[in-house]
């Protein structure tokens, strides 16, 4: 027992510590943004100013003047023109049917006669040969080095993940696919909507997004299959193949809605929007991580719990798996360390083709991110939300021998933290990791160093 | 062994709300969402007859997770004040209702994707937004989760799925019906909305 509340003190304390890095991550940005463009001190004051008035009335069942202000800033953002309400309407509603009497029943017939995994594939296949659309928005939004593993991917995945089935570059060295398209491309640059368009067959979109489209359409090598039957038929196919993995959407939409077609319209608005700014979010980590390689101050503490099956077609042979994650004990396998040792040579070739950009020669991106940053001021900063990424230092049996080692490199200036992990069997193993790092190459780099420095086993930890 | 982990873990969770300081956020968003996958997991309400129990205890999770007049009051924004004290609670428990006819299916169906708890960003001084990421085969989606500071406890007043925040989107649709129509008729279509579901 004594140990148990011994053991709650040490959290405690650690959670405190971790409130400190936030406070501290969050009142830099703030500051970065006060500092750099003007726009950035309007939000900032309304942001204090706000929840004192808020405190101040939250007593009252009324609504708080200041808060409904809040809401109006927040709806501003989200809000598009829609002169076109009829033809869209009709549109809408012309696309329901054409979802739930051929799109639907096509779809679900199809993923019944092919597997997932296949369907995946071709998923895959059909997203690889994509690229020129990534490549060039990428570009067009001075995203030089997405650009670059656009390329590396459709490369390596062309070659490595067989014409494109398996995406290989994410797999084996975490390159994420960038999706961005022209219409993101436009966003980027400030210009808006327009005005909300829907068009048959093609769902929702905007006179922005549609001009994007078209731009889209020139950049997909699936465009330029003669005869153009063939071409739509190859477009129909792949559209039915996406179909298959968002069967029920709709439907949940649907049936949370009150008003169907406003709740779409909606949707799609505040998707574009976040998927324009996301583009922001990620250049904003990159050039943060390349000014602390060491990775950053994050106060994540990533857990993974697995989500069992509620009603498994087949009976699980082990039922205890339920426990989580379920990683492998105390042995570091081979494919991970694999993964550590690969980018000594393979990033530098890839960094040296593709000449990433240095630290110095990152202060050029900022240009267009600073234009949006007054639809920025509205959201939340760091908006990225990719799967953590760390490197494992050592993993222990014991809490105390963890937290001894993760203070021990703590001191020799490393970001370190211990997780939990439940294992097999009952009870748990103790991993002692190194900060977030926002992609698996940053991390295989600090890996790579921890291993030729301390001569100690560091390895890629993920999920 | 994983018992006293259990009880560890009830115990830090009670401590942590209790202490006013960041971190607690994602501990709490944390801790009721791991109080839903228990649920979900729980071998015993496995199949068709497990699933109203397992609804019923999603529900009143639920219930403290969310705080759901302050869900509402945001999600009117300005037109809350066009209801009256009365029509204002009507609205929450419809509003509620409505949302957990909405999702409670939803999230019983989920079958093996994991959730990954990624970190909190401040939005203000009183809230916060948790990451969190569902991990399926085909995509990783972002779902986060915006918590307010109530009465030392953290409590959910909005979700972001993929940059679509459910009070902006449902706001949208609310405010169509009032600005040609009454509260009253607001109310109706509500009421017809959870009637029907």
């Amino acid at each position: 027992m004594k140990l148990i509340i011994m053991v709650c003190a040490i959290l405690t304390c650690l959670s405190l510590s971790f409130s400190q890095v936030v406070a501290a991550s969050t009142g830099d940005v703030l500051e970065k943004s006060l500092t750099q463009t003007e726009e950035g001190e309007k939000p900032l004051i309304t942001d204090q100013a706000k929840p004192d008035a808020a405190k101040a009335e939250e007593s009252k069942y009324v609504a708080p003047v200041n808060n409904a202000g809040e809401e109006e800033g927040e709806e501003e953002t989200v809000k598009i023109a829609d002169p076109l309400r009829p033809w869209n309407n009709a549109m809408y509603h012309f696309n329901d049917k054409f979802y739930f009497w051929i799109l639907k029943p096509v779809a679900q017939g199809y993923s019944k006669a092919v597997p997932e995994d296949m369907r995946l594939s071709v998923s895959n296949f059909f997203s690889n040969l994509a690229m020129p659309i990534r490549f060039v928005s990428n570009l067009l939004q001075l995203k030089i080095k997405n650009a670059g593993n656009e390329l590396l991917r459709f490369v390596y995945n062309t070659t490595a993940g067989v014409g494109g089935l398996a995406d290989a570059a994410k797999l084996d060295f975490g390159i994420k696919q960038h999706d961005e398209d022209i219409g993101q491309a436009l966003g980027s640059y400030g210009i808006g909507h327009g005005f909300y368009l829907v068009w048959p067959f093609l769902g929702p979109s905007s006179l922005r997004d549609t001009i994007g489209r078209i731009g889209d359409g020139f950049l997909n090598p699936v465009s330029y299959v003669t005869p153009w039957e063939s071409a739509a038929g190859i477009k129909v196919y792949d559209r039915v193949n996406e179909t298959t993995f968002h069967i029920g959407d709709y439907e949940d939409l649907k049936k949370s809605a009150i008003d169907p077609y406003v709740s779409l319209r909606d949707a799609y608005v505040q998707y574009r929007k976040k998927k324009v700014e996301e583009t922001d979010a990620s250049a904003e980590v990159e050039s943060q991580s390349s000014i602390q390689p060491v990775g950053q101050p994050e106060p994540a503490q990533p857990l993974m719990t697995k989500l069992e099956p509620d009603q498994q077609p087949l009976n699980n042979p082990e039922p205890v798996k339920q426990s989580g994650t379920a990683p492998e004990p105390l042995q570091q396998s081979t494919e991970q360390t694999e993964s550590v040792k690969q980018p000594g040579t393979f990033f530098k070739h890839a960094e040296t083709f593709f000449k990433l950009p240095e630290p110095g020669q990152k202060q050029v991106v900022p240009k267009p991110l600073e234009k949006k940053e007054l639809l920025k001021s509205t959201i939340p900063n760091n908006y990225h939300a990719t799967k953590p990424v760390h490197v494992q230092i050592g993993v222990f049996k014991e809490r105390s021998n963890a937290e001894d080692f993760k203070e021990k490199y703590k001191k020799k200036g490393y970001d370190t933290f211990t997780l939990e992990c439940p294992t097999k069997q009952p009870g748990a193993i103790y991993r002692v990791l190194i900060g977030i790092f926002s992609n698996k190459k940053e991390a295989a780099r600090q890996a790579y160093e921890i291993r030729s420095k301390e001569k100690i086993d560091a390895i890629i930890y993920h999920e | 062994m994983r018992k006293q982990g259990i009880a560890l873990t009830l115990i830090i969770l009670l401590i942590v709300p209790l202490s006013v300081h960041a971190g607690a956020p994602l501990d709490s968003v944390k801790g009721n969402i791991n109080k839903v996958l228990d649920v979900l997991r729980d071998p015993a309400l496995k199949g068709e007859s497990g699933k109203k129990t397992k609804r019923q205890k999603i529900r009143s999770i639920s219930d403290k997770m969310f705080d759901y007049s302050e869900l509402s009051r945001r999600t009117l924004g300005q037109d809350w004040k066009k209801l009256n004290p009365a029509q204002q609670n009507e609205f929450t428990d419809l509003y509620k209702s409505l949302l957990e006819d909405a999702y409670a299916d939803k999230i019983i169906n989920y079958t093996d994707e994991k959730v990954a708890f990624s970190k909190e960003n401040q939005l203000s001084e009183k809230t916060f937004e948790v990451q969190t990421t569902i991990l399926t085969k085909k995509a990783d989606i972002p779902i986060y989760y915006r918590v307010i500071q109530k009465d030392g406890e953290w409590k959910v007043y909005d979700v972001v799925i993929e940059g679509v925040s459910l009070i902006n989107n449902y706001r949208n649709q609310f405010r169509e019906i009032l600005m040609n129509k009454s509260p009253e008729v607001l109310l109706d279509t509500l009421k017809k909305k959870v009637g029907k579901a």
